[in-house]
């Protein structure tokens, strides 16, 4: 395999003829929707590639804030009464060309060390993910736990993530 | 959140009004004047308070998420548990780590 590497989205990366197979994911990555949330600063976005032009793959980064309601008494005390940070991955895609090459595996692991390089600086409890339909999989193959009420959305705490990279 | 929600609340005190014009399809339109009906409100109050319910939610949904049980009970379990990694994901860790962090100099770990 060429030597793939991560950099943060920019101008020269070929957005307009990537595509993952889902419409949706493609949408938002061809047209402006990721480059208007990466300038208005709502999401980071990062791309694998091996020329800094062709994109292998892409993820996004943003915070988010979880508070936990009507724990049990055992573990009330065990977090914080008030919401507590976490870090999303609110979209991740692999060209559909290099399917079956561990790209998703790549983008994944690339976004939890930056997720994990990021919760020293900043406080994160976990790294939630939204899965689109068909990738629910690969994050439960990857140790993340479903939400039950909202089963796309599954989460991984940063304990383990602690032990990935320490 | 109740800085910028408390400003516009004055200014629709003092009568303000803003117009929305929207196309819907016949049915949809026939199916809300009959929930306002049930409701005992006019199409317009029924719509307005709906769709500003839904946006507030939206709103707070994205800045911070509430979790209930049985979620919040999974969440916090798993937070408090002692953490052990898997062999799956350990193994997807080493192999990132050779490819992407052991390589002095690579673009995009230059402190790798």
């Amino acid at each position: 395999m060429l030597e793939y590497f991560f950099e943060p989205l920019a101008q020269q990366h070929d957005r307009a003829s990537f595509t993952c197979g889902n419409e949706a994911l493609d949408e938002y990555f061809r047209g402006d929707p990721v480059r208007q949330d990466v300038s208005r600063r709502v999401t980071n976005a990062f791309v694998l590639t091996p020329d800094g032009k062709f994109v292998a793959g892409f993820y996004t980064l943003s915070p988010i804030s979880i508070l936990s309601v009507d724990l049990p008494a055992s573990l009330q005390k065990k977090l914080p009464s008030r919401p507590i940070g976490a870090t999303l991955i609110g979209r991740m895609g692999r060209a559909l060309s290099l399917r079956g090459k561990g790209v998703g595996e790549m983008l994944l692991m690339d976004a939890l060390h930056k997720a994990w390089q990021a919760s020293k600086l900043v406080s994160s409890w976990a790294v939630v993910v939204d899965a689109k339909e068909g990738a629910r999989n690969f994050y439960v193959q990857n140790e993340f736990t479903p939400f039950a009420t909202r089963p796309d959305r599954l989460f991984l705490p940063m304990k383990k993530i602690d032990l990935l990279f320490e | 959140m109740a800085a910028t929600a408390a400003p516009m609340r004055r200014e629709t005190a003092r009568g303000a009004r803003e117009r929305l014009d929207l196309r819907l399809r016949p049915e949809q339109k026939a199916e809300i004047e009959r929930a306002a009906h049930i409701k005992g409100l006019t199409v317009t109050d029924f719509i307005v308070q709906n769709a500003v319910a839904t946006a507030r939610q939206a709103i707070r949904e994205y800045e911070t998420w509430t979790l209930e049980r049985p979620d919040a009970e999974i969440f916090a379990a798993a937070l408090a548990e002692p953490a052990a990694l898997g062999p799956q994901l350990a193994e997807a860790g080493k192999r990132y780590k050779e490819r992407f962090l052991q390589k002095p100099g690579h673009p995009a770990e230059p402190d790798a």
